[in-house]
């Protein structure tokens, strides 16, 4: 395994370099900044990649490698590497995304042509180691040396040393068996198989006590239940048997209450006809007592039923009332006509007092109610009524004294109303302006008022007469007036107007006149006839109602009275006559009564009693009696049979309520001690279970308690045969180890010892100590000697490259110059990469 | 004709009697060696075969039933137990029941009814249409008298009933059937052993085990029933009526030369045809690669699938090649050569750590 040369795309602080690694020490000299670790990173990044890194990595962190060798200037983040393997010649070509590795590219050649036989993890591959234990070989830098080896520096060593190559990862193995076994038992008292199922024992050996224990307490409870069921047995056929008797002394009880029942109700019917001296009537004397009873309750009330009371003091009234003599027939038929002759008077004074005065007759009683005027100034009256009827006629002789003339009515006449008119119609149309409608009608009212006017006025002119009289004719005319006057005063004193005319209000006053006078005789002839008639009447009224009077009757109405006394004569006879019928009946009631007592009279005599009833109800109760008698016997009889009884059974009626009680509570017993039984029963039933379980977890937790001893055996052979492994493995490197450092320090101390993780411990003054407690110096010299000693047992004589990062900054001079002439001759079987920045350290 | 035919045939059925004989029901015995719920469902399916038997009996004319002890599994037995009994022989009354007890059952209380027969501690003798039933109750104080007091007559024919061990010698619940022979014995019905099984006492007679009806473990395994008797023509004839719900079978399978579960498994089933309403436990004997250790758990597995109860029992002989890793340099071969040179573990543990070790080794499971 060599390298030839890499290139460095970008890389860090590297950009577009070249390396050539020529020869097998390749010593790089430069200051610092010039990439020399970053150089050495490069190489191992192409060999096993760059990690993946979190963008929140903790600042306390190392910084990661990909954010670390991220390239400053930017550019592809990478290069290629050519490596010399098997005598194959290698390029690794590697491209690196920023942070994550998903955008890395990976590309190997072999002799120029790509392949894969390295697949992914170039850097296993190749040295069979991973990238940690890469870096504990291969790689010492200045800042951190380890020296500590890796399972995987183990597996390789074991590798080499046993010739074996089985992939075997003992730490995961012993995880798989601690895993397992720590489910059967766990450090700590935890849920783990073991522990259950020993709690699981000892709840089945708890449920197996107690189901044993419930199962030996069963055969006591069983016998209980036996003993119990046969005392319930008992109880009950004593019960039976006291039940039996008691039934059967009830059964006698109830056969000797009938009989006393049956002998209580003869005595009752035997006491009954002791009292009918030893024989009950027979069925057809107490009809024949029955009927006799009856008969003269019937014949009393016949006697009894003569004139009422109210038709005896009727009867006598009626003879206080005709004590001076019953009118006869005749007497009252001649009554009868007076009063209907009054009747007759009464109707006729009636229709003349109906004959009222006329309405002419009022009316002339009104004109004339101060009096009739005497006959001397009617007589006065006809004569001026003459002269003055000459007069009159003197002056229509005299062609009246009238002159026709046309002449205008004056205009003066017509000029307040053309005023007036005029005015409307100013005022009309003032009022227009106010209001138009108003001042429109009042102004069309003038107007037309105006015209009335003019029509009226030129109308007159043509039509009007005006007259004018004579001398002569105003004689006459004043004579004629003054009679006229006295004429109208007299008129007029009867209350006559002479508006018409006072001729003819005369001729009308003397019609009236002659008719009230006329009329007045007629009045006068009227009431003199009336007069006449009220005597008859009240004449004839008087004696009638004396006459009723004597009998009592005082009506207003004589109609009434006579019909009273008609009524009274004729209930008079009735009564007398029925007062002589009854008189007979009773004297044949008498004779019937007497013969119907006799029946009864001879009944009580016999029996000491005659009343029916009382006869009656002592036969009902007597047959009554001797019925129930009877037929309680029978029933006796038919229970006697029915029951079987012969003779009252020996003892009294026992009192079975104790012992239903007892009964009763040795049942409850029962189906309490059932009910545990059953319940024991079936925890007993699980016993069997209990065991088969118990038996199951036992055999369980001894499977278990072996599996665990053969697991924890196993876990402790494993690693037993790991220590013989490694102690197989870390004697030559430790040999390998003292060798190199031999050659370098001889101050390391006595008893160097190395652990089976290749820990250097050595003794100094008496105690044991670790590698930290060297000098940095030598500590880097036993890190050299370390991966020296590694690398010698790992990979004999196919030993990789050794990159060394100025590991030696800390080393004095003499050690230094040990150091520079074991790497040069170490040069010669390997290749060594040196890096350093101070000239003081150049190897070569 | 017709009417003749049924004549002939219903004296020929008149002429017939039929008399099951069964023993070692053991009602409300427990069932071991099965998971609880399957414990459980075989207790009920006892009781339940025996109201089958009975019921069987009813629709085939069988007159009586003989049960030659150990009806109950306990001496003093559930109360639901004897109830179940009582009830089934109160609800058949045409049918008798003849029964001793045996070894398991105990007097206790009795019922009396009349199709219930009971035997003492002398024998007692009850007649069925012509047969002599007769039995007694063994105990330590007849133990040795009772083949002398058996007295049977020559012309009948005669069922005794019996509840012991058939052996030679004497003893509590011996049977000595060289002591029976001459005793006018045609059938003796047998309880005590689970299994059927017949042995000839004399020329005349034949003694008979009728096993129990159904098997309650894998200590009783095979077919189970009861026995069938004809008495017909003044002879008595019976056949084994196997009648159990299912069969408990134990089959061993060798597994020699096989390396994985599935062989083991098409092993199994290339010798056994099983049955879904059966019950079996298959065990692995030969020897075995200590790697497949827990081997047993797949089978079960995979057969568990075929039938109603499966138990796997691993008897194998673990195998370990230990010259396989004599020059084995890696971690396994120091593994095993240190394992091999230790004292403190036996052989079979031995290779059950070596089966641990390489399975972890392998990163296969461990359990």
């Amino acid at each position: 395994m060599k390298l030839i040369s890499c290139y460095v795309e970008n890389f860090g602080c590297i950009s577009k370099k070249d390396y050539l690694f020529d020869g097998n020490l390749t010593s790089i000299n430069e200051e610092n900044g010039f990439g020399k670790s970053t150089l050495a990173s490069f190489i191992k990044a192409m060999f096993y990649g760059l990690d993946a890194y979190r963008s929140n990595y903790s600042k306390e962190e190392k910084l990661p490698e990909r954010l670390h060798y991220y390239p400053f200037n930017g550019g592809s983040f990478g290069g290629n590497l050519t490596f010399e393997f098997n005598e194959k010649t290698y390029k690794i070509e590697r491209f690196f995304g920023e942070k994550s590795d998903t955008l890395d590219t990976l590309r190997v050649y072999v002799n120029g042509e790509e392949t894969f036989e390295f697949g992914e993890d170039v850097g296993k591959a190749v040295f069979g180691v991973d990238k940690e234990s890469f870096e504990r070989i291969a790689f010492i830098g200045s800042d951190e040396i380890t020296i500590k080896s890796t399972s995987s520096i183990n597996l390789k060593l074991n590798e080499f040393l046993q010739g074996t190559q089985d992939d075997v990862s003992l730490d995961v193995a012993l995880s798989k068996l601690d895993a397992t076994a720590k489910e059967y038992k766990k450090s700590r008292q935890s849920r783990d198989k073991i522990t259950l199922e020993q709690e699981k024992i000892s709840e089945l050996t708890a449920k197996i006590v107690n189901a044993r224990a419930v199962k030996s307490a069963l055969g006591e409870k069983l016998s209980s239940l036996n003993e119990l069921k046969n005392a319930i047995s008992s109880i009950s056929n004593e019960i039976e048997a006291a039940q039996k008797t008691n039934e059967q002394i009830t059964a006698y009880e109830h056969y000797e209450e009938l009989l006393s029942i049956a002998s209580a109700s003869n005595e009752k019917a035997q006491e009954v006809c002791k009292k009918y001296n030893g024989k009950l009537p027979l069925e057809e004397e107490i009809t024949a007592l029955s009927n006799a009873i009856i008969k003269e309750r019937e014949l009393t009330v016949s006697l009894s039923s003569g004139l009422s009371d109210g038709e005896k003091i009727e009867l006598e009234n009626l003879q206080k009332t005709f004590a001076g003599g019953v009118p006869t027939e005749e007497q009252l038929v001649a009554v009868e006509n007076k009063v209907n002759e009054l009747s007759s008077l009464q109707a006729t004074k009636s229709l003349v007092e109906s004959e009222k005065p006329s309405d002419a007759m009022l009316k002339l009683s009104a004109k004339f109610s101060s009096g009739l005027p005497k006959p001397e100034v009617v007589n006065s009256a006809d004569g001026k009524v003459e002269e003055y009827k000459k007069l009159k006629a003197e002056v229509e002789s005299t062609g009246g004294g009238v002159i026709y003339t046309n002449k205008k009515p004056p205009l003066s006449h017509y000029l307040p109303f053309a005023i007036i008119c005029a005015l409307i119609l100013i005022v009309g149309i003032a009022l227009i302006f106010v209001n138009a409608v108003i001042g429109a009608i009042v102004t069309a009212v003038g107007f037309l008022s105006i015209l009335v006017v003019a029509f009226i006025y030129l109308n007159a002119k043509t039509s009007g007469a005006y007259y004018g009289k004579t001398q002569a004719y105003n004689a006459s005319c004043e004579r004629a007036s003054i009679i006229e006057s006295e004429l109208r005063n007299l008129l007029n004193s009867f209350g006559y107007t002479t508006s018409d005319g006072v001729l003819l209000a005369y001729s009308t006053f003397k019609r009236d006149l002659s008719d009230y006078i006329a009329l007045l005789k007629i009045e006068r002839e009227r009431v003199e006839k009336l007069s006449k008639l009220t005597a008859s009447i009240n004449s004839l009224n008087d004696a009638l109602i004396n006459y009723f009077n004597g009998f009592n009757i005082n009506q207003n109405n004589l109609l009434g009275s006579i019909a009273s006394l008609k009524s009274k004569v004729s209930s008079f006879n009735l009564l007398n006559a029925k007062l002589e019928g009854v008189k007979a009946k009773k004297q044949r009631l008498n004779a019937e009564i007497s013969a119907v007592r006799e029946t009864i009279s001879a009944f009580d005599k016999k029996y000491g009693t005659a009343d029916v009833n009382a006869v009656l109800a002592d036969v009902n109760a007597y047959k009554t009696e001797l019925k129930n008698a009877c037929e309680l016997d029978e029933r006796a009889k038919a229970y006697k049979a029915e029951k079987k009884i012969t003779v009252r059974p020996s003892g009294a009626i026992t009192d079975i309520s104790n012992l239903n009680s007892t009964l009763i509570k040795m049942q409850e017993d029962y189906a309490l001690l059932s009910s545990q039984i059953e319940a024991d029963e079936y925890a007993v039933e699980r016993l069997d279970g209990y065991v088969s379980d118990k038996a199951v977890a036992e055999e369980n937790l001894a499977r278990y308690k072996k599996n665990y001893q053969l697991l924890t055996a196993t876990i402790a052979f494993l690693q037993k045969a790991e220590q013989n492994l490694k102690d197989r493995y870390v004697k030559p490197v430790k040999d390998e180890f003292l060798k190199y450092s031999a050659l370098i320090e001889q101050t390391l101390g006595e008893k160097v010892t190395m652990t089976k993780n290749f820990e250097i411990t050595f003794e100094r003054n008496g105690k044991e100590r670790s590698e930290k407690h060297l000098s940095a110096g030598i500590k880097s010299i036993c890190a050299l000697c370390f991966r020296l000693a590694l690398i010698k047992n790992m990979y004999r004589d196919k030993a990789p490259f050794l990159i060394l990062d100025d590991p030696f900054v800390f080393l004095d001079e003499p050690h230094f110059e040990k150091v520079k002439s074991v790497i040069a001759e170490l040069s010669k079987e390997m290749q060594i990469i040196y890096f350093t920045c101070h000239d003081s350290r150049k190897i070569k | 004709m017709y009417l003749i035919l049924c004549y002939i045939n219903n004296t020929i059925r008149r002429s017939v009697l039929k008399i099951i004989h069964t023993a070692d029901i053991h009602l409300g015995s427990k069932i071991g060696g099965f998971p609880k719920e399957i414990s459980e469902e075989r207790r009920e399916e006892v009781r339940n075969s025996f109201k089958r038997m009975v019921v069987f009996a009813e629709q085939n004319d069988v007159s009586a039933i003989i049960i030659s002890g150990d009806l109950f599994d306990s001496d003093r037995p559930f109360r639901k137990d004897k109830d179940f009994f009582y009830s089934v022989v109160k609800s058949h009354p045409s049918i008798t029941f003849f029964y001793l007890r045996g070894n398991h059952d105990e007097a206790g209380e009795e019922l009396n009814f009349d199709n219930l027969k009971l035997f003492g501690s002398e024998w007692n003798s009850y007649t069925l249409n012509g047969v002599t039933i007769t039995g007694v109750e063994l105990s330590s104080e007849n133990s040795t008298s009772y083949y002398s007091t058996l007295n049977l007559d020559k012309s009948n024919l005669n069922i005794v009933m019996l509840h012991g061990a058939v052996a030679d010698g004497e003893g509590a619940g011996i049977i000595n059937l060289s002591r029976l022979k001459d005793k006018n014995i045609d059938y003796l019905a047998l309880g005590h052993y689970h299994t059927f099984t017949e042995n000839k006492i004399d020329g005349r007679g034949i003694a008979v085990y009728s096993g129990c009806l159904e098997g309650r473990g894998f200590d009783e395994t095979g077919d189970k029933g009861f026995v069938l008797l004809t008495v017909e023509s003044d002879k008595i004839s019976h056949e084994f009526i196997p009648f159990s719900e299912r069969k408990i079978v134990w089959d061993k399978v060798s597994v020699t030369g096989l390396s994985d579960a599935y062989s083991i498994y098409s092993r199994a089933k290339e010798i056994r045809k099983f049955s879904l309403s059966d019950i079996y436990r298959v065990e692995l004997i030969g020897e075995l690669d200590a790697g497949l250790d827990g081997v047993s758990a797949d089978v079960k597995k995979y057969l568990s699938d075929d039938v109603k109860f499966i138990d796997v029992k691993d008897s194998t002989k673990k195998k370990i090649d230990v010259k396989k890793y004599e020059n084995d340099t890696s971690i396994i071969g120091e593994f095993v050569r240190e394992v091999y040179k230790s004292i403190d573990y036996s052989e079979e543990d031995k290779a059950r750590i070596i089966a641990y070790g390489l399975k972890a080794l392998s990163n296969v499971e461990v359990e």
